[in-house]
């Protein structure tokens, strides 16, 4: 069984799938047994998925101008994440 | 195989409360010596428990059948050369007999085996011919179709069973074996007509569910096969999905909700679970069949609108149409940005770069093929660019993370654990949290904005890679010419940054990371 102090190192790889099928069920497992590293873990996504929609529509005001574009209509992140 | 079959008659005797198992090679001829009842052709695929006495059932043959009637309705039935006499080669030389090939020429490597094909089949079918051969080379000249039932060609077994100057266009061909083999290609590259098993699993899985539910309740229940999709619908109404990839001879995973798989080397073993006494078919996990299958073609719906809302998106961008572009560079400028950034190390360059890869971008839309992803395309537009821009001017550097002061990480991360390695202040939680959550005076996505361009270089190009423009591993390695590892920890890296930063965020510094 993991230790929780273990779990920070191993939420990117579990989030994304990225580390081996036995790293993931250990994850899991421990992910059901404690609730702050649930915490831990739903936070990394959330923290990910906030990372994606802060760069939406980044774009210096006379980009489109000098592509010969019109800018669309919005001002901010285009869409904001889902739980 | 003799103690295969006391393995096997062992392990029927174990699990209560199940009905039956499916075989596999090499056990299908060993079953038989297990069974009071035998199958008509004497081999064994499907072994039905019931009252303590067993029967033997062999489905092989009849999804074989119905493969090639489908497959190859007007194939030359005069003779064929089978390359196989075990288990699976009885039950496919039963098929072709019974549906009318006069002459068969039976080969085994293992002596003896082809003799007894012979010898099992010829009193059943007086009207047709079976024999074991002794020259192939001749017999493939002479004969009219081959069949192959041998596990060559399988990734255990790679290679070809017979000499591939041996086949001719004129063969049609039936394999009873793994989806792609060396042999099927060679027959394609010379030409060669040829039934796929595509449908003998679900085939011969409903046959053997057939046989389980006739056995368990009585009532004749039969399962239809519905053919090439994987799926299979039984009498009672139940639609259960076929896990795709699943070896189609398995029915423990046809049938993945009721049945389940043991992990016994060399012998697939299959036990389905027995009936409720009151006999109904089991409710509960025909539900669980039927949801299964609903998230599977929901799953599918989803994946083809978004699939053609990018073409449908793809087509607008190569029509010219300006709005199209502009959402293009709204969705992706930031991200091109910030991976420019970490190549050539300079703000101001890498929004050159980033215009001159739109400039490019929309020149050349086009010529896009679609091998890629838009994405993909893009960005690999970008790196070019900027690799070229840094070069010129002597920045260049690869991605590596020596940049990356990770003891400080490290340390930030173990302070928050006690002696026992439980968390001594409980993490934020960051549910509820928006984007545009007003945080310190700004909203949120600002503040996370600045955490990525804060980010070293490598750190910033991976987590943008992934995070941002969802590449998976394998392509962010390619492009940002990374190892593996150096991905993953670089990812790992990015990402607990920004979390541990927002975390500071929302608790205005006064959260355990400060500790460090």
């Amino acid at each position: 069984m993991l230790k929780c102090r273990e779990i920070p190192d191993l939420a990117s790889d579990y989030i994304s799938r990225d580390g081996s099928k036995r790293t993931n069920l250990q994850v899991a497992l421990h992910l059901l047994a404690c609730s702050n590293c649930r915490t831990y873990v739903r936070g990394m996504r959330i923290a990910t998925r906030l990372a994606s929609t802060s760069l939406q529509n980044d774009v210096p005001g006379d980009l489109y101008e000098k592509l010969g574009l019109n800018a669309p209509d919005r001002d901010g992140p285009a869409e904001e994440p889902t739980r | 195989m003799p103690n295969a079959a006391e393995e096997r008659s062992g392990r029927l005797r174990r699990p209560p409360g199940w009905g039956g198992e499916a075989c596999d090679r090499p056990a299908r001829c060993a079953s038989l010596a297990c069974c009071l009842g035998g199958a008509d052709d004497g081999a064994v695929n499907t072994v039905v428990l019931d009252g303590g006495r067993r029967s033997g059932h062999n489905t092989d043959w009849w999804g074989f059948a119905e493969g090639f009637r489908r497959g190859l309705p007007d194939a030359d039935l005069s003779s064929a050369v089978q390359l196989g006499a075990g288990g699976a080669g009885v039950a496919t030389a039963y098929a072709a007999l019974s549906f009318g090939l006069q002459r068969l020429i039976g080969f085994d490597r293992e002596g003896g085996r082809a003799q007894a094909l012979a010898r099992l089949l010829s009193p059943l079918f007086p009207n047709g011919q079976v024999a074991a051969g002794t020259d192939l080379a001749a017999e493939m000249k002479r004969t009219a179709g081959h069949i192959h039932t041998t596990p060559t060609g399988m990734v255990k077994y790679p290679g070809l069973p017979l000499d591939a100057e041996l086949l001719s266009p004129e063969h049609c061909r039936y394999r009873l074996f793994p989806l792609e083999t060396m042999l099927l290609k060679e027959a394609r590259q010379r030409g060669c007509r040829k039934a796929r098993r595509r449908r003998h699993g679900s085939v011969s899985g409903s046959r053997r569910l057939s046989a389980v539910c006739r056995s368990r309740t009585g009532c004749g229940t039969d399962a239809r096969a519905f053919q090439g999709d994987g799926r299979l619908i039984t009498d009672n109404g139940s639609l259960i999905k076929r896990a795709q990839g699943a070896s189609s001879n398995r029915v423990t995973e046809t049938f993945s909700p009721t049945v389940r798989r043991s992990a016994l080397t060399q012998v697939s073993l299959a036990f389905l679970p027995r009936r409720p006494s009151n006999g109904s078919i089991n409710e509960h996990e025909g539900q669980r069949a039927v949801v299964m299958g609903l998230s599977f073609w929901l799953s599918a719906a989803a994946f083809a609108i978004k699939f053609s809302i990018d073409e449908h998106f793809l087509g607008l961008l190569r029509k010219g149409d300006q709005k199209a572009m502009s959402e293009l560079i709204a969705r992706h400028h930031g991200a091109l940005v910030r991976l420019a950034e970490s190549v050539v190390k300079n703000r101001a360059v890498a929004e050159e770069v980033a215009q001159e890869t739109w400039l490019a971008v929309m020149a050349n839309l086009a010529s896009f093929e679609g091998r890629s992803t838009l994405s993909t395309w893009i960005i690999s537009i970008l790196l070019n660019k900027a690799k070229n821009h840094a070069k010129r001017e002597s920045r260049y550097a690869a991605f590596g993370d020596g940049d990356d002061p990770e003891r400080d990480l490290g340390q930030t991360m173990r302070n928050r654990f006690d002696g026992s390695g439980h968390w001594s202040e409980a993490p934020v939680s960051f549910d509820g949290l928006t984007p545009e959550r007003i945080v310190a005076g700004r909203h949120l996505w600002e503040h996370v904005r600045q955490m990525i361009d804060r980010l070293p270089p490598a750190q910033k190009a991976v987590l943008v890679m992934r995070d941002v423009e969802g590449a998976d591993a394998a392509e962010t390695c390619r492009l940002l010419e990374l190892t593996p590892e150096n991905q993953r920890t670089l990812l790992h890296r990015a990402r607990t940054r920004i979390r541990n930063e927002i975390e500071t965020q929302l608790t205005g510094g006064r959260s355990a990371l400060t500790k460090a």
